[in-house]
């Protein structure tokens, strides 16, 4: 057997493992060069050292791949079992194995963007962290002191926010942390700026915000580092990215999603057409209160005037001033008729008096003599001289005479 | 901490009338709530009207005549700048949307 071992010339040559193996790597390299390859990914795993291995499968084959630290880290989603792709790279022999495998430079999924697909890796993942809970996310403060911007200061974003701000309620300032919002390394701009502007900003919310643009363009607010970072964010954080329909991994973690930069401003901000209403309806019951106040003030009084009149001395006063005017009239009845009685003596003794006038005794004759000068009245006829000046009284009047002889008569 | 002030005065002290107006707002309406109580002597509740007129004016007047400021938040190095929004800030062409 052993003449079979070693051939003779111009019998077939024989190859040691190593060199054959190594021969048919460099055989199928120069034959098939860089391709692409579409298959099923299966059996990933990823080793310490950073590299991919994995299998690459249809319905009628498998082949071995691997994807290298470097190219690894380079792809935007995770490569996982189950899922289908198109691989470019170039196909060789491992030849520890003798394995054929895909040394795969660049790996898209199919079907769908890779941007696409990093985003629904990263959805499932932060979702099954919780970090999409209700239950987590914060309330936004019914009044905020002053509301933070983290967006582009050229961008149509923050026009739009101070717009609606500014129509809104102007009463509360706006701060803007300025970052980039698209490009490369915007997502970290973004998540410095929202950490920034929570720790030196003085802010009660922050928005952040971005105008609308293609899914690339959105890119950075898919990034897992800004979802940390607005999971991080001590104060509330409302998303308003793109339009409506787009979604975004910022608007799935922040606190509250709005579907505009203009909604996010709006739904942040206390509507000061509503505040003035609450500061009129103020007003309104204001007026009422007081109006009530004073009519319930003016009842009072009206009542206690009652009471008061119910207690009143004027009722007694004028009882008593009826008995007063009673017996007032008797009193004068009474006066009168004590003048009449007084005036009826009066009379009388008038009448008497005048029965005892010395005039009415003259009447009857009598005289009255008097002594000139000093008029003294003459009772005795010593009382006189002859030749003194005498004044006679008579009735009718006076007579002048002088004394003859004074004779002591005898009664 | 508080961020220095740029340069320019237009940025402003942190003067934050928010809270200051909810603030307000509440004390207008602890005083219509006592006034409507009714327990007030008369004379307490002019007084409690009054003060009520008083600050519903005040409110009324700052949410009509309030002006949205804004300033922008930089950063050099470790210290925070606050400088106002300048109007060019617009007109220079976005580098983005």
């Amino acid at each position: 057997m052993t003449d079979r071992v070693v051939p003779a010339p111009g019998a077939p040559r024989i190859y040691r493992v190593g060199e054959l193996v190594a021969g048919l790597g460099e055989l199928i390299q120069e034959a098939v060069g860089r391709i692409w390859v579409v298959g099923e990914v299966s059996n990933l795993r990823r080793a310490a050292s950073g590299h991919c291995y994995f299998t690459l499968k249809d319905e009628d084959a498998q082949l071995r791949g691997v994807l290298f630290r470097g190219n690894a880290s380079r792809l935007p989603f995770e490569p996982e079992d189950g899922l289908e792709v198109l691989a470019y790279g170039e196909v060789g022999v491992y030849a520890a194995r003798g394995d054929l495998q895909l040394i795969v430079r660049q790996l898209e999924p199919r079907g769908q963007g890779a941007l696409q697909l990093a985003f629904e890796q990263l959805r499932a993942r932060l979702e099954r962290e919780g970090l999409f809970d209700t239950a987590r996310k914060r309330p936004l403060p019914e009044f905020p002191r002053r509301l933070g911007v983290v967006t582009s200061l050229h961008g149509a974003a923050l026009r739009d926010v101070i717009e609606v701000s500014r129509a809104r309620c102007a009463l509360v300032p706006l701060r803007l942390a300025p970052a980039r919002v698209q490009g490369a390394g915007a997502d970290a701009e973004l998540a410095a700026a929202l950490a920034w502007i929570n720790t030196h900003g003085d802010v009660d919310v922050v928005l952040l915000v971005r105008g609308g643009g293609s899914l690339e363009d959105l890119f950075p607010f898919n990034s897992e580092l800004l979802a940390r970072a607005i999971v991080a964010s001590p104060k509330p954080v409302v998303s308003g990215v793109g339009h409506e329909t787009d979604v975004t991994i910022a608007d799935l973690v922040a606190d509250l999603r709005a579907p505009t930069p203009s909604a996010a401003a709006a739904l942040a901000l206390p509507d000061a057409a509503a505040l003035f209403g609450d500061v009129e309806r103020c007003q309104r019951r204001l007026d009422a209160a007081v109006r009530a106040r004073l009519s319930h003030a003016g009842r009072q009084v009206v009542g206690l005037r009652e009471q008061l009149r119910h207690l009143s001395p004027r009722a007694r006063l004028a009882e008593r001033r009826t008995r007063l005017g009673a017996v007032g009239g008797r009193l004068q009845q009474a006066g009168e008729r004590a003048i009449e009685r007084c005036r009826g003596r009066l009379e009388r003794a008038a009448l008497r008096l005048d029965s005892l006038s010395p005039l009415a005794v003259l009447g009857r004759g009598y005289a009255i003599v008097r002594r000139e000068p000093d008029g003294s009245i003459v009772r005795e006829p010593d009382q006189v001289a002859p030749g003194d000046a005498l004044s006679i009284r008579v009735a009718g009047g006076d007579v002048a005479a002088r004394v003859l002889e004074p004779s002591r008569g005898k009664r | 901490m508080t961020p220095r002030s740029g340069s320019s005065s237009a940025s402003g002290p942190p003067a934050d009338l928010a809270p200051a107006f909810e603030d307000t707002l509440a004390e207008l309406e602890s005083i219509v709530d006592r006034l409507e109580g009714g327990e007030l002597a008369l004379e307490e509740a002019l007084q409690a009207f009054e003060q009520g007129v008083g600050l519903a004016r005040a409110l009324a007047g700052r949410l009509s005549e309030a002006e949205q400021r804004v300033d922008v938040l930089l950063r050099d190095g470790d210290e925070a700048l606050l400088r106002p929004l300048a109007v060019q800030d617009f007109d220079d062409p976005g580098d983005d949307a």
